[in-house]
C-alpha cells in the first residue's frame, strides 16, 4: 500500500509538464486569415510548434537571416498563450481559439492573426522549421553551387557563432534511410524522409551538428513518426 | 574498313589468350607523369591498369583534369616482353624492367624508356576512380577540386560519368578521414562508403539506383 503509493507520487513528480498542454496547437503553421487566404504559396511567415512549448517563426521564402528567425517559447493558460522570447524584451498574450483542426485563431487588444496547418508536402520548409527549433540558425538561403542533384531545392544554412553550414536538398518523393559519418561526426543524414541533410564543414562543431540533426531528424509531432 | 579492324582484334584476342599471367608483377595500376612532374599521381597525364585476363584500361588526363578512359586494348607478357595490343593502332613491344617494386620501366629498342608509377591502394579517390574505370561501363572522369573548393564538404571530389546518360557518380575524397554509415533511398545505395575515407553518391532519378548500387558493391570486391 506504501509502496503504491510512493510509486504514484514519484511518478506524479517525474511526469514532464507540457508547456504547450493544448495539442491541437502544435505542428506547422503559415500566417494566413480566417477565409484561407493568403494560401501557403502565398504567405510571408511560417510557424513550427513543439509540444515542448518552443515555437519557431520563420520567412517562407527559402531565405532569411537572423533578424527575421524568431525563436521563442509559448505557455498555454487557459485559452490564453503566452509568448516569451530571450531575444525581445516583451511577452506577448493572446486568447487563442481553434476553429478547426487546421485554423486556430488569435486575438488581443492589439490585433489578430490565424495560423493555418502547413501542407504535408512542405518537406522543405518542415526540415528548416525543426532546425530553426534547435535555436542554432543564423541564416538561410537558396544554394547556388553543388548543383548535382537536377532541379532538386537546396537550401544552404548557416549556424549562429560561424560553428559551421549544411545543405539541405529536398527530393520529392524520395525514401531515405539512414546515416553517414566521417570521423564519427554526422555528415549525411535524412531530415524526414525526402530532404538530406549534408555537413559542409566537417570536423567543425562535431558535438553541435551530432545534437542539431539528431533533433531535426526526429518529428515535431508523435503522430507523424 | 571497320570489320577488318575488327577481325584484326579478334585474331589479336586469339593470340593474347595464351600465356598473358607470365609476369604478375606487372598486374596493377600504374601512371605516367609528364617529364620533370614529382612522381605523385595527381601529376599523372597517363593511368594504365592491367588486369588479370589480360585487359587493359587506359585513362589519359588532360590539363582540365578529365579522365578520359578506354577498355579495348589488351596486353601479353612473356618472360620480360611485353605486347600492347590496341583496336585502332599497331602493336608495340617493350622490354620489362622494374626499379624497386613501385617503378615500372617500358623499354623498346632505340627509344627512350618510359617510367611508370605504381597506383597505391591508398590513393583514396583516385583508387576509387580507377577501380570504377575497371568495371568497362564509365565513359569519363571529371575531377572537380581544381579551384580548392570543397565540395559538400569533402577536400577531393570527381564526377563519374558512364556510358549512358541517365546517371553518374560523386566520388568524395574526405582524405584520412573514417566514413562510416550508409543512406539508401527506396531502398537502393544512395550515398556509401566505397573505401575508408571515399564516399560515392549516385546522381540520377531513381531507375538508376540499381545500377549504382552494382558498381560500388563491386568496388570492395574486385
Amino acid at each position: 500500500m506504501v509502496r503504491t503509493l510512493l510509486v504514484l507520487l514519484s511518478l506524479a513528480v517525474f511526469t514532464p509538464s507540457f508547456p504547450l498542454a493544448d495539442d491541437r496547437i502544435h505542428g506547422y503553421w503559415f500566417l494566413s486569415g480566417r477565409d484561407g487566404f493568403p494560401d501557403f504559396a502565398r504567405t510571408d511567415t511560417l510557424h513550427a510548434l513543439h509540444p515542448d512549448g518552443r515555437l519557431a517563426i520563420l520567412p517562407r521564402a527559402l531565405s532569411a537571416d537572423a533578424e527575421s528567425i524568431a525563436f521563442m517559447d509559448v505557455e498555454i493558460q487557459g485559452n490564453i498563450a503566452v509568448f516569451t522570447s530571450s531575444e525581445v524584451l516583451y511577452d506577448s498574450e493572446y486568447y487563442y481559439e481553434p476553429l478547426n483542426a487546421d485554423l486556430i485563431h488569435f486575438v488581443n487588444m492589439k490585433g489578430e492573426f490565424f495560423l493555418r496547418r502547413m501542407p504535408e508536402d512542405a518537406h522543405l520548409h518542415a526540415a528548416l522549421l525543426r532546425l530553426a527549433l534547435t535555436g542554432e540558425v543564423a541564416r538561410y538561403q537558396p544554394a547556388v553551387t553543388d548543383d548535382f542533384f537536377g532541379d532538386a531545392e537546396r537550401v544552404v544554412v548557416d549556424l549562429k557563432d560561424d560553428n559551421g553550414r549544411l545543405l539541405l536538398v529536398h527530393m520529392p518523393n524520395a525514401r531515405l534511410e539512414g546515416a553517414i559519418e566521417i570521423d564519427e561526426a554526422p555528415w549525411g543524414r535524412p531530415l524526414g524522409p525526402n530532404v538530406m541533410a549534408f555537413w559542409l564543414t566537417p570536423g567543425s562543431a562535431p558535438a553541435k551538428v551530432t545534437r542539431l540533426l539528431s533533433e531535426a531528424s526526429r518529428p515535431l509531432l508523435p503522430e507523424d513518426e | 574498313m571497320i570489320k577488318v579492324k575488327r577481325r584484326a582484334l579478334a585474331i589479336a584476342l586469339c593470340l593474347f589468350a595464351m600465356g598473358v599471367s607470365a609476369n604478375e608483377g606487372i598486374q596493377g595500376a600504374w601512371f605516367r607523369v609528364p617529364d620533370g612532374a614529382g612522381p605523385i599521381v595527381e601529376n599523372a597525364e597517363y593511368i594504365m591498369v592491367m588486369r588479370p585476363g589480360g585487359n587493359l584500361v587506359e585513362i589519359f588526363i588532360d590539363p582540365s583534369n578529365r579522365m578520359e578512359i578506354f577498355t579495348e586494348s589488351r596486353f601479353e607478357v612473356t618472360g620480360k616482353d611485353l605486347t600492347f595490343a590496341f583496336p585502332d593502332r599497331d602493336q608495340s613491344h617493350h622490354q620489362i624492367g622494374f626499379e624497386g617494386e613501385d617503378t615500372l620501366v617500358l623499354s623498346s629498342g632505340s627509344d627512350r624508356s618510359m617510367e611508370f608509377h605504381a597506383l597505391s591502394g591508398k590513393s583514396g579517390l583516385w583508387s576509387a576512380a580507377v577501380k570504377l574505370a575497371e568495371s568497362g561501363e564509365v565513359r569519363s572522369i571529371q575531377l572537380l577540386n581544381g579551384d580548392g573548393r570543397h565540395i559538400l564538404g569533402a577536400p577531393k571530389a570527381a564526377r563519374v560519368y558512364l556510358d549512358s546518360v541517365r546517371g553518374s557518380i560523386l566520388l568524395l575524397g574526405f582524405e584520412g578521414a573514417r566514413s562510416d554509415g550508409a543512406v539508401t533511398r527506396q531502398g537502393h545505395d544512395w550515398v556509401v562508403p566505397v573505401s575508408h575515407d571515399v564516399v560515392a553518391l549516385a546522381l540520377g532519378p531513381e531507375s538508376f539506383l540499381p545500377r549504382f548500387e552494382r558498381l560500388v558493391r563491386g568496388l570492395s570486391t574486385r
